[in-house]
């Protein structure tokens, strides 16, 4: 079976691979300009005073833009998962090379958890503007905080590992 | 409502999500090498010692990076701070 998938998808490795790193690249970097240069003023401005009634509707706006400009990073994401494990095959890769079981390793076990928690505050249950349509302003505070705490914990290991798996696929260093 | 973050939680969440993350990386890529490979490199010294390196710099660093963007460490003075009030634009609900 994998031999057939191999065979069937290897004559477009290459189309593949435009894929595959233009949705990584669109995955990685797209809300990098909203989150660091609209969302983290407006967040910092909000944890020095967190009691100023005018800097609260300007970060509720905030977030819910930001959620909106995720949407290009949730795109892209499913189209990285599908056409990764296709290189894969039509490479005809197999588990030992190292940087590839690295790399591997942090998409599965970083990465997508991440983004499923993303998935839901931003777009399912913890969406701010549905919860705020619903009336319910004590749970939309609590999934503004709940989803500041997850930006907060997953900033690092985002900005670290997101850069080390795109080092990984090109310098193959191992 | 306040918010639940301070520093000792963010010490906390640094040092144990950077020792379960780069853990789980070691043992995975020691575990996997040494399944399609039969190769011991990793369990050698020097890995086990950049690993080690690694996972307390990237706790130190996780650390500094929360307390950064929950505005703890900084002077803030690239921004100004002015009451405004402002009619901002709001997407209509699709329903």
């Amino acid at each position: 079976m994998l031999q057939f998938l191999t065979t069937v998808v290897s004559p477009y490795y290459l189309y593949i691979k435009f894929a595959h790193v233009t949705a990584a690249l669109g995955w990685i970097w797209s809300a990098a300009t909203a989150y660091a240069y609209y969302l983290l003023p407006v967040m910092k401005a909000w944890r020095r005073n967190p009691q100023d009634p005018e800097i609260i509707p300007v970060r509720n706006w905030a977030v819910e833009r930001f959620e909106e400009a995720v949407i290009y990073e949730h795109v892209f994401f499913p189209i990285v998962l599908v056409t990764g494990p296709l290189m894969y095959l039509a490479a005809g890769f197999r588990p030992g090379v190292a940087w590839m079981d690295l790399k591997l390793l942090i998409v599965i076990g970083l990465f997508i958890p991440i983004e499923v928690m993303d998935y839901y505050m931003s777009h399912f249950g913890g969406n701010k503007r549905r919860i705020r349509a619903s009336g319910d302003m004590q749970r939309y505070e609590r999934m503004v905080h709940r989803h500041w705490w997850f930006m907060l914990v997953t900033t690092p290991a985002v900005m670290v590992y997101g850069l080390l798996i795109v080092l990984l696929a090109i310098a193959k260093p191992l | 409502m306040e918010f639940s973050g301070s520093p000792a939680k963010y010490r906390r969440f640094a040092i144990i999500s950077s020792i379960t993350l780069n853990g789980y990386l070691y043992a995975g890529l020691a575990a996997l090498q040494y399944w399609a490979n039969g190769s011991t490199w990793l369990f050698g010294w020097k890995p086990v010692l950049v690993t080690v390196v690694f996972t307390a710099l990237f706790a130190y660093l996780s650390y500094r990076w929360m307390m950064r963007l929950d505005a703890r460490y900084g002077t803030g003075r690239g921004w100004t701070l002015e009451s405004r009030r402002l009619k901002l634009p709001e997407r209509a609900l699709r329903r």
